[in-house]
């Protein structure tokens, strides 16, 4: 019975992806062209792995406003790592030694609200401060030229892993930062799935007291939930960055609306620490199609903020509204 | 005297005038003969209303264990739809008087701000969404539509009562700050006097309890996200009087201004806690804070890092575990002091 309700969630944002995807070729069939549906899977990488990221501290319970701030920052000292040992750098490390930077940093937020039982999300918001600015106080210029970046970085933005030729002429580009968000879905999927540690953070969320009366230790999964958190936004920011070819702090502050975005679309839920990959991937396959294609449709652009904040709350109505009829036809 | 005292909540405040009073010697101390001037003062407080009814519009949703992240949007909203109404390009044809003009923009924008509460408390008491979620994706919402009416630009100027009440004085006493102490006692008188106050304290407390004793947390709710929605409008009109201008994306940072007044008045710090005097006192410590920052020419960076890490402190100071070893600390100083006594 649990089974078949998780498929009926599930389905409800996959229908709704498809009817939106539909009316949108309806309107405009150059949505479906090859070219499109690439860039589209494009946008979809930064926003996935950010949003896979929240979505493990939101099945704990809480909230973290600093995403943005860890993933630029990390991002910031990968890039002056390299600059400092005087490495080109490589797709590997960039993504290790990232996602080693926004672990420890986000462990801090992790560290401090557990200690002292504080909210989460209020340790954030000022975490949030700290770690966007402390960094540059002392420094003279906190922007990052073209040509001081690790130079084997910038090639992110033109590697491929699949080139299609149409026949106008315009080559359609699959970036090789789909084959990280993949990797980064599929081992989320088996920790938090098939690990014990990973049913620990489901079950934090769930009911703090039973987890230790269990046998967990509520600072270890808050850690561990906090670590990947921050190792997925900091992967995120680093392909953010090397993709955009020069650093700039505020660059990347207002792509938190979307990850949020995201994770409501995805069926994340604070409150019963509920959240699951697939729900996430859905939410970010949504956003991106009305994100990416508004501009193709003809939208003049001071329509974008306000056309996306409208389906945002009307794709929450929809699925809320469905999802509660499912629970109550179920407890008849 | 002693009862005055004695009490914990007045203890707080107490503390928290102090700690003001010893901020503004000290920062006033460094450029004294900048700081202490009539000027300051009313510049000062031209912000400080500002930044006031911003936070209070926050707590009006903190007390009763929400956030509200949209406050700074539905200001801009309401401003740019009211401000058109002042200026006649919207229903120019109709309203022509200057006077009615102006009433009616005024009204607009109370409206929206109302209406506003209305969606955002829909969603959170409606639906049961978590506010956070919610009001960052109407912000984004409001944001949007005040884009659509501005097309991106701004909308210079603004009616004359408007901006005489940017940048006149009464008395020496700016307009914006009598409007602002005017909202903290409308605050004050709700959140201490009516019943109303008292369900959202509860609310923020315990939610079951509320639901049990009779109230309906619904109504509760969606009534505090209109109050907030109605404060946030008056925001957004002393945005516009202050600025003379209208734009979409004006003082997003204000929100983490807001923000930290809020916690330093306590809201926080206690589920359903904190009282409006508190902090209409903390907004005094926050600006005497960002004015002295402003005087000593530092970057967005410091003061960034200062915020946080000022809020951060704040919380750590309050939680139980610290709260002990200081407790702890006054103790050991207390019983030190008769001995000394003694030896002399």
């Amino acid at each position: 019975m649990r089974k078949r309700a998780k498929i009926n969630d599930m389905t409800i944002r996959v229908v709704l992806f498809l009817l939106i995807l539909t009316v949108f070729a309806i309107i405009e069939p150059a949505v479906l062209s090859a070219t499109n549906v690439c860039s589209m899977i494009n946008d979809s990488i930064f926003n996935g792995i950010a949003a896979l990221g929240m979505m493990t501290v939101m099945i704990t319970g809480a909230f973290d406003l600093s995403s943005m701030s860890i993933s630029m920052l990390s991002a910031f000292l990968t890039l002056k790592f390299y600059n400092i040992i005087g490495y080109e750098g490589d797709f590997i490390t960039m993504f290790l030694i990232a996602g080693t930077f926004g672990a420890l940093i986000a462990m801090i937020n992790g560290f401090i609200s557990q200690k002292f039982s504080l909210s989460g999300f209020v340790v954030s918001i000022g975490t949030n401060l700290i770690f966007g600015s402390v960094f540059f106080i002392f420094l003279r210029s906190s922007y990052i030229k073209t040509d001081a970046m690790p130079q084997t970085l910038l090639k992110v933005r033109t590697t491929a892993i699949l080139s299609l030729q149409s026949s106008g002429g315009t080559a359609a580009n699959l970036n090789i930062g789909i084959v990280v968000l993949v990797l980064t879905a599929a081992a989320l999927w088996l920790f938090l799935n098939k690990t014990q540690l990973g049913r620990g953070i489901y079950a934090l969320g769930g009911d703090k007291v039973a987890v230790e009366r269990v046998g967990y230790d509520p600072m270890t999964i808050t850690l561990i939930a906090y670590a990947v958190f921050g190792a997925c936004v900091a992967i995120a920011g680093i392909y953010f960055y090397s993709n955009a070819g020069t650093f700039e702090p505020g660059m990347i502050a207002d792509k938190g609306s979307d990850v949020i975005a995201s994770a409501i679309f995805g069926g994340c839920n604070m409150k019963e620490g509920k959240g699951s990959v697939g729900g996430i991937l859905a939410g970010v396959a949504i956003i991106t199609v009305i994100k990416s294609n508004l501009i193709l449709l003809g939208v003049p652009v001071y329509y974008v903020t306000f056309t996306v904040g409208a389906m945002i709350l009307l794709g929450v109505l929809f699925s809320t509204l469905s999802e509660q009829r499912l629970q109550r036809n179920r407890g008849r | 005297m002693k009862r005055v005292l004695g009490n914990k909540q007045n203890r707080k405040t107490i503390s928290l005038l102090l700690i003001t009073v010893v901020l503004a010697v000290i920062i006033g101390s460094f450029n004294p003969d900048k700081f202490f001037t009539a000027q300051n003062f009313q510049s000062m407080t031209r912000q400080l209303a500002e930044i006031g009814i911003y936070a209070l519009a926050m707590f009006v949703i903190v007390v009763s264990g929400g956030l509200n992240l949209s406050i700074v949007a539905v200001a801009n909203l309401a401003a740019i739809c009211g401000g058109s109404v002042m200026q006649g390009l919207i229903l120019g044809d109709v309203i022509v008087s200057p006077l009615a003009r102006l009433l009616v923009g005024l009204l607009v924008a109370v409206v929206i701000g109302v209406l506003s509460g209305v969606l955002n408390g829909y969603f959170v008491a409606g639906l049961g969404l978590t506010a956070v979620l919610v009001t960052s994706a109407t912000s984004q919402l409001f944001q949007g539509l005040a884009l659509v009416i501005t097309k991106g630009n701004a909308i210079v100027g603004a009616p004359e009562a408007i901006s005489a009440l940017g940048t006149h004085n009464l008395l020496g006493i700016p307009y914006l700050l009598l409007l602002a102490l005017g909202c903290y006692i409308v605050a004050e008188f709700v959140f201490e006097k009516t019943a109303f106050g008292a369900q959202c304290r509860l609310l923020g407390a315990n939610a079951t309890a509320n639901q049990y004793s009779g109230n309906s947390n619904y109504k509760t709710l969606m009534k505090s996200y209109m109050l907030s929605g109605f404060f946030s409008a008056i925001g957004g009109i002393v945005s516009y009087s202050r600025m003379c201008a209208l734009r979409s994306d004006y003082g997003n940072s204000l929100t983490s201004t807001a923000m930290l007044v809020v916690l330093m008045g306590g809201a926080w710090v206690v589920a359903g806690g904190g009282k409006v005097m508190n902090i209409f006192i903390s907004l005094f410590c926050i600006q005497i804070i960002s004015s002295g920052l402003t005087l000593s020419g530092t970057s967005n960076f410091t003061r960034n890092t200062i915020w946080g890490a000022l809020l951060i402190a704040i919380l750590l100071a309050a939680t139980p575990a610290i709260q002990q070893r200081l407790s702890r600390l006054k103790g050991l100083a207390r019983r030190r002091a008769p001995n000394k006594g003694n030896a002399a």
